[in-house]
């Protein structure tokens, strides 16, 4: 059956014709985005030698080191799918009234509502987590803030806690929520509205069985633009977490940069990049086309 | 029109063509021996990127010198060991045979660097031990000690390395993340006298434990010595576990008193040395940027930042409060008081190994 499909596929004829439009983002996409992955899937399955060297012999040590008994690396991946979760559902939670006030209440300055969650994202990551820093830091604005008015009689540790980084996860990715999310409500035809309202519908069965369903597509797309990042991210981590902090993505910029493990370190991108993958197919089937419009 | 299985054949074809060439080293146009030009790419800790050093031997050789930090030691292995083309490397001396056994470095020809005869002969005996193989493959370039580092305007310095584990400093100091250092010196903590880069399984065993609950205390593990210095001048932290006295110069400058001190059990020293990687590709620029690097007015720049000049004109013309931090007058004393770890062994045996190191080091850091 699937040989068959195959054979299907390549013994139909190539219509070049739509080479210009095609080819090149294809060619990028194959040189910068598959080759480089084949070459880490390759790594994955290599070994080291005691030197340190990448022996070119087939092994599954790497993937079975990954899930031993008492992995940090596995811990490391629940983890990062917690934190992930938490900024997924926190920046829904936050963008989707965001985005829903703009379009309902933006009237004429709606645009400049949208500036206002866009301009954040145009200024350096880091320098956003270092403003964020800041802010939480023991002897930062918040703190200094609530010592003031007595609510507190010591500073509240917050930096170099993983709520800190969950904190600057949010920060960082709300964003990205948001605008999927007004871009779905920016498209419903309003005599859908008219409709069930003329129909007797109260705001939250107006809410519940149209809006809803019809910014669907921008809560996936959102999920997609938000939790996967979240999910590798290993600055914020880093930054906030103070270190202590390890999630996925953390292990994987450690083996490559700082113990020059690339089996290792390649195996960990392997299944990572698995799971996001695998993500990104669940929210494209739950959330249908319009995930991905939302996000293009 | 052709049939996509063709077209599909000359992609594959286009895919390994396009690896097998990116696998390839393309000779590059190098310069003329002698002569300098280009960039010189050094790769090591904060601290040796001295500013007023690079800044005029660039302008007047015309190269540009740049500088990639490392938070720990083993970032230099690893990032030559992945084919990262340096000029010059400033590993730690316990480190320095890791790169010759793996063949990362060149032996030093000392004879294209004339201010080596500026070299005290105490530092070079001192670094003797580490010239495998019976050749030279390091210059040294810098040592000092490694202190407990705070804040002297909120807290006291510690008596013990045990003492930040006491209530009042718990979430108030931070450690490096530098599996060599750390390791090192909580092996001091607990009470080895002998070289701390020999640690048998107990001693091992003793160390991971220590190190665990100085973590589960940490404030952070911090990255950089900038990050450091930031968090002990805004209040971030009070004490940093184990790092030299880099940044108080530059803390000094900006009006903060940070200072270190040696708790009761001693500490380590260092002895840091310029290595030339084997595939440096300014050859010239790494021999002249290193002779720039041992003048007397690049030591004295380095001195500034308290570490200890390696050469034997610059200390008398230090400032008193400079030279006091360093015994030069009694070097010997300060070799034999102090303990210049050997290199990790690399090879499983009697003590723990570099990667047992590198693991326990990563158990700590991810332990909750």
């Amino acid at each position: 059956m699937a040989n068959g499909r195959v054979r299907k596929f390549l013994t139909k004829k190539l219509n070049l014709s739509a080479f210009p439009v095609v080819g090149p983002i294809s060619i990028w996409i194959l040189l910068f985005v598959l080759m480089p992955l084949a070459v880490i899937f390759i790594i994955s399955f290599l070994g080291r030698d005691i030197k340190g060297s990448i022996v070119p012999s087939f092994s599954l040590d790497n993937y079975r080191l990954l899930f031993s008994e008492g992995s940090e690396y596995a811990k490391s991946i629940l983890r990062s799918i917690l934190f992930a979760f938490a900024t997924n559902a926190a920046c829904l939670i936050i963008g989707y009234p965001m985005a829903y006030w703009i379009v309902k209440y933006g009237g004429k300055i709606k645009p400049f509502l949208l500036l206002l969650v866009i301009v954040p994202s145009w200024s350096c990551y880091v320098v956003r987590i270092y403003a964020l820093k800041q802010l939480i830091g023991y002897p930062g604005i918040i703190n200094n803030f609530l010592l003031n008015i007595g609510l507190v009689s010591s500073p509240i540790e917050i930096l170099y806690t993983p709520h800190a980084v969950i904190l600057g996860l949010i920060y960082i990715w709300l964003p990205f929520m948001v605008l999927p999310i007004y871009a779905s409500l920016e498209g419903i035809d309003p005599s859908l509205l008219e409709a069930s309202v003329d129909l007797g519908a109260t705001p939250a069965e107006r809410f519940l069985t149209i809006t809803l369903p019809l910014s669907k597509g921008g809560i996936f797309g959102g999920t997609i633009l938000t939790f996967i990042p979240a999910f590798g991210d290993w600055i914020v981590p880093l930054l906030l977490g103070g270190n202590k902090v390890w999630m996925a993505g953390t292990y994987i910029a450690h083996y490559f940069i700082v113990m020059g493990d690339l089996p290792l370190g390649s195996s960990m991108t392997v299944f990572l990049t698995t799971a996001i993958v695998l993500m990104i197919y669940i929210c494209i089937k739950l959330g249908g086309e319009q995930a991905i419009e939302r996000i293009l | 029109m052709i049939k996509r299985k063709k077209f599909v054949i000359a992609l594959a074809v286009f895919c390994a063509v396009t690896m097998i060439s990116a696998s390839v080293s393309f000779a590059v146009d190098k310069p003329e021996e002698g002569e300098l030009s280009g960039t010189i790419r050094m790769i090591g800790w904060e601290g040796y990127d001295f500013p007023r050093t690079f800044a005029e031997f660039g302008e007047s050789n015309g190269v540009t010198v740049t500088m990639t930090y490392i938070a720990s030691n083993d970032e230099i292995f690893a990032k030559l060991k992945a084919g990262a083309e340096y000029d010059i490397a400033t590993p730690n001396q316990a480190n320095v045979e890791q790169l010759v056994v793996n063949d990362l470095l060149q032996p030093i020809d000392t004879s294209r660097i004339p201010n080596y005869k500026n070299l005290h002969p105490l530092i070079l005996k001192a670094f003797e031990q580490f010239n495998y193989q019976g050749k030279i493959w390091g210059v040294p370039c810098a040592f000092g000690k490694n202190d407990f580092v705070y804040s002297a305007e909120r807290v006291d310095c510690i008596e013990s390395w045990w003492d930040v584990l006491k209530p009042e400093w718990q979430g108030r100091y931070i450690m490096l993340d530098d599996a060599l250092g750390q390791i090192t010196q909580a092996a001091r903590a607990i009470g080895i006298t002998h070289d701390p880069s020999l640690l048998n399984p107990e001693e091992f065993e003793q160390v991971r434990d220590l190190l665990i609950k100085m973590k589960k205390g940490a404030r952070a593990i911090v990255s950089s010595f900038g990050e450091a210095k930031s968090m002990l001048i805004s209040g971030e932290a009070d004490g940093w576990f184990s790092a030299n006295l880099l940044i108080a110069g530059e803390a000094k400058e900006e009006g903060y008193d940070i200072w270190g001190c040696i708790p009761k059990e001693g500490t380590l020293i260092f002895l840091d040395s310029y290595v030339i990687p084997k595939n440096a590709p300014n050859l010239d620029g790494a021999y002249a940027l290193i002779n720039q690097m041992l003048s007397t007015d690049t030591q004295i720049e380095l001195a500034e930042m308290y570490m200890g000049c390696v050469t034997k004109d610059a200390p008398p013309l230090l400032s008193a409060d400079l030279y006091s931090y360093i015994p030069y007058d009694n070097l010997p004393k300060f070799f034999s008081d102090n303990i210049l770890n050997g290199p990790v062994p690399l090879e499983p045996g009697e003590y723990a190994t570099m990667d047992d190191w590198v693991t326990l080091w990563e158990e700590v850091k991810a332990t909750k």
